[in-house]
């Protein structure tokens, strides 16, 4: 009898004791989705989630990249949902479509979780207003592809032809780019800018798909390529081929291999978004919101041009896998 | 008269057992139904929040998302065929109807029809190069798969089509939910298609038709069953509910888009295969489909619930098909070891 | 003409079949009476399938006329002949191992219910049909329509084939090769069909290699070679070594 009671007031205790402190713990513990359209099996996304994860550990936060395999508007929307269901302290989402993400953003808004925008904001003008208010955290998109133009135009003649890779037209942010290059280009020195889309999913299918492109256009003065995949494949050809000095490389995004290309003169440059900070700052604003009731701001996570000069210095952010 | 079973066979010669214990092991969506239980007991216990309205509506939009062209692949297998060409049809077909409609100033149902008919076309030709060529039907819809992802990316560039209106077919479509609940209305033409193909299936001569193509052509055949024909709908109908798949996410979601490199191929044949669709052909069950779906929308929001990443969910459905496969089967062995006799 | 009217259910006379320079089948004669149980016997490369595709309406002749119960006839296809109450026990039975026996009874030929655009599958009487059908057979150890033909073991598969050719034909009933994949007791099982479907005035054609079996059931036997008709005896006249020493070759007799 008084053992039974002994047992049972002690399983009282800890049960208690624990619930107590769960309970306690997910009072303090804030929970943020970070929802983007693709995930770590893309170079990009890997980095945006681990400065997330970071940011998370840093500030003692419960922060959660968030997405499908790249890259289905429909999946990242469901995901959203139930990202919102889930009914979080903050939610960051990469804005890729005008429509198919407003009403999830907007039921969020409803239920008074604090909602930005990172890294993409494809608005058009009928987009929600509520929406196009939100704060920003990352690039500007359509610009950077001028500043890639503006980095190449001084190793191109009037009337060159580029070639812009991209290798995922499915996220509107590639198409932007290659537009905002063209439109550059294109008023600039009247230059011929065609987009290659190289979707290939290996290597060595990449290589022969701007292989492909190269045959056919044997006057191509500068390939732009738009992650460090196609980049490195870039580098590839230009070597492979022996073009360096006739041929001009420049791209976004960095990687070790891309880094190391940089390094040897064959890729001009690379115009890094610095992913990694994206999804760090990402965390970081709507903790300050939670947290101390900070309105979001608007954070231009700035474009690092990464060329020879300054590749020494970036190595060993590259070899963290914080270079994105 | 005629002697028993020699060897005893697996039945031997005793009669079937009718304890309720028994007749569980008759139900032929066992293997989904227990993984269902256990995933959901799972993640009941890891999130409280797993059985609010909130989280209901994220499940059952991607039930429905899996669920209505993981249907209409599931017949198609039973039918003993194919169709990869799925996720090129769910994204070209709402882009048609988007562009015509939206871009276009078309009348909404004139681009609704257009599009649907599209779907239909691209299922004859599925279908009629499969039986006249005599290529698996793989390969035939694997090719379909890549040209028509071309013709999608082709058709905007790349470049969303979106629509910002109000519209009554939209809502229908499944913009629309019930009350404050964030569950879509699309689970109505989810329930509604389940409930039609179940009782084809079942109840029709069509339907045991399309068993039989399945299970033995040629045998098939040799009765006066028109296989070809009966072939050449299922592809038809594969690709509509596909098509359809797609619509219904134009309508919830007020965008079309040309997708890449989706599974949706595959995740419709682990929805058939999970509700008990045979590879081979000649098996399968649309209450198994559909609960594979919800159980696949189980999964996908109970691991954001949990605060898994995502990315662990292809990992996850990988271990489900694996799961809910070998519990079929030991279902039904034990199932014929009690006695007991499956309704068909 | 009723089954009674007539006396011959299929007659063929000088019947030829060509396939391009090859001559499969030349000059034959056949006939099938109600109630007769004729086995075809011969050699690989006699003729005996072409003859039975013929008469089955998978070929048409390239010669020769053919009487169907007493009248002049020509199969335009399988399905004519299938119509005309003609049935066929192909080799591989025409069953479907995952699906269950009563749709594999009533395949292609389901009862329904109900009208226009809603017409169902008749279950009920499909299962019980079936069940009557295949205790008429024999086949009493069957608890079930529902169970998977697959349960089925070889002789019960071909009883059950045999079962619906009888309920479906009602005339002629053609088994090719029926017994080369069974056990001794197996067989036994196809001979007390084949004599239940006799019984009920059928005319049943076997083609069959195992002449002891045929010798056992068959009323009368024809022997084939190289496309022709070798020899038509009655079993009482023969023993079922003679029937062997001529399928052989050896036409001593």
């Amino acid at each position: 009898m008084r053992l039974r009671g002994l047992l049972t007031a002690t399983t009282m205790a800890v049960l208690g004791g624990t619930a107590g402190s769960d309970f306690a713990s997910a009072q303090e513990k804030p929970k943020f989705y970070v929802n983007f359209i693709g995930g770590p099996e893309i170079q990009f996304f890997a980095v945006v989630k681990r400065g997330v994860e970071d940011a998370g550990k840093d500030l003692g936060v419960e922060a959660i990249y968030s997405a499908p395999k790249c890259c289905d508007i429909n999946l990242q929307a469901q995901l959203l949902k139930s990202n919102v269901a889930a009914n979080p302290s903050g939610i960051a989402v990469e804005f890729n479509d005008p429509k198919a993400l407003s009403k999830q953003i907007l039921d969020a808004l409803d239920a008074k979780i604090p909602v930005i925008l990172v890294n993409t904001q494809n608005f058009t003008e009928e987009s929600d207003p509520r929406i196009k208010a939100l704060a920003y955290v990352g690039q500007d998109e359509f610009h950077s592809g001028a500043k890639v133009g503006a980095g190449l135009l001084p190793m191109l003649q009037k009337g060159a032809r580029v070639v812009c890779q991209n290798p995922g037209p499915a996220q509107i942010v590639q198409t932007v780019r290659c537009d905002g290059l063209k439109k550059f280009l294109e008023e600039k020195i009247g230059a011929t800018v065609d987009t290659l889309v190289n979707t290939a999913s290996t290597p060595a299918q990449g290589l022969a798909v701007l292989d492909g492109y190269m045959r056919s256009h044997p006057d191509t003065a500068a390939v732009v390529s738009l992650n460090p995949e196609t980049g490195t494949i870039a580098c590839q050809w230009v070597e492979k081929n022996d073009k360096q000095g006739k041929v001009f490389l420049g791209g976004y995004d960095i990687s070790p291999a891309v880094l190391d290309c940089i390094k040897r003169g064959i890729t001009s440059f690379s115009l890094v978004q610095q992913a990694y900070a994206q999804g760090y700052l990402s965390v970081v604003n709507l903790n300050l919101k939670v947290k101390y009731g900070m309105t979001p701001s608007n954070i231009d996570t700035g474009t690092l041009l990464v060329n020879k000069d300054n590749a020494a210095e970036f190595q060993p952010i590259v070899d963290s896998g914080r270079g994105g | 008269m005629l002697s028993g079973h020699e060897n005893g066979g697996p039945f031997g010669a005793e009669p079937a057992r009718s304890s309720p214990f028994a007749k569980v092991f008759a139900i032929q969506e066992l293997g989904v139904l227990v993984a269902g239980l256990i995933i959901a007991a799972a993640f009941a216990y890891q999130s409280p929040q797993f059985f609010t309205a909130g989280s209901a509506g994220s499940i059952l939009a991607s039930a429905v998302q899996f669920g209505v062209v993981g249907l209409g692949v599931t017949v198609l297998m039973i039918a003993g065929e194919f169709d990869i060409s799925v996720a090129s049809v769910y994204s070209l077909c709402p882009m048609i109807m988007a562009s015509l409609w939206v871009t276009h100033g078309l009348n909404v149902f004139v681009a609704l029809a257009l599009s649907l008919l599209l779907a239909i076309a691209i299922g004859l030709i599925n279908g009629l190069a499969t039986l006249l060529l005599n290529i698996p039907s793989f390969i035939v819809t694997l090719a379909t798969a890549l040209f028509w992802a071309g013709v999608s990316l082709n058709l905007t560039g790349g470049y969303p089509i979106s629509f910002f209106g109000k519209s009554a077919v939209m809502q229908w479509l499944g913009a629309a939910e019930f009350g404050k609940s964030h569950i879509s209305v699309s689970v109505l033409w989810l329930l509604a298609i389940a409930i039609v193909l179940s009782v084809v299936l079942r109840m029709t001569t069509t339907g045991n038709w399309i068993f039989a193509s399945g299970g033995d052509g040629r045998a098939a055949r040799a009765m006066g069953v028109p296989v070809g024909r009966v072939k050449v709908a299922c592809f038809v109908l594969s690709s509509l509910l596909a098509a359809v798949t797609g619509i219904i996410q134009f309508g919830s979601f007020g965008s079309a888009t040309p997708t890449q490199g989706s599974d949706l191929a595959l995740t419709a044949i682990v929805v058939a295969v999970v509700g008990g669709a045979s590879l081979l052909g000649g098996r399968g069950s649309i209450i198994g489909a559909l609960l594979a779906a919800i159980v696949l929308g189980m999964s996908y929001t109970g691991l954001v619930l949990s605060g898994v990443s995502t990315t662990w969910f292809q990992s996850f459905v990988g271990f489900l098909l694996l799961f809910a496969v070998i519990v079929n089967l030991r279902t039904a062995g034990i199932g014929a070891r009690l006695g007991v006799i499956r309704k068909s | 003409m009723t089954a009674a009217e007539f006396d011959r259910i299929f007659s063929l006379r000088g019947v030829t079949m060509n396939f391009g320079n090859v001559v499969a089948i030349q000059d034959v004669v056949f006939e099938v009476a109600p109630g007769e149980i004729v086995g075809l016997v011969g050699d690989n490369g006699a003729g005996k399938s072409t003859l039975v595709k013929i008469m089955n309406g998978f070929y048409s002749p390239s010669r020769g006329k053919m009487e169907f119960r007493g009248e002049p006839v020509a199969f335009a296809s399988p399905r004519a002949a299938r119509n005309a109450g003609i049935e066929t026990v192909y080799q591989d039975l025409a069953l479907i191992p995952a699906l269950s026996i009563w749709r594999n009874f009533f395949l292609g030929r389901e009862l329904k219910v109900g009208g226009w655009p809603l017409r169902f599958l008749d279950k009920k009487r499909m299962r019980r049909v079936t069940m009557e059908n295949l205790r008429e057979m024999g086949l009493t150890r069957l608890r079930s329509p529902d169970e998977p033909v697959d349960i089925l073991s070889g002789g019960e598969r071909q009883a059950l084939a045999i079962a619906r050719a009888r309920y479906f034909g009602g005339t002629l009933l053609l088994l090719d090769e029926p017994t080369s994949a069974l056990s001794v007791k197996e067989t036994e099982k196809v001979s007390e069909a084949v004599q239940i479907a006799r019984n009920s005035g059928l005319g049943v054609v076997i083609i069959d290699h195992n002449i002891a079996h045929v010798h056992r059931i068959c009323d009368r036997i024809v022997i084939m070679e190289s496309g022709r008709i070798l020899k038509s005896v009655r079993r009482e006249d023969v023993t079922a070594e003679h029937v062997a020493d001529l399928v052989a070759g050896r036409h001593a007799l």
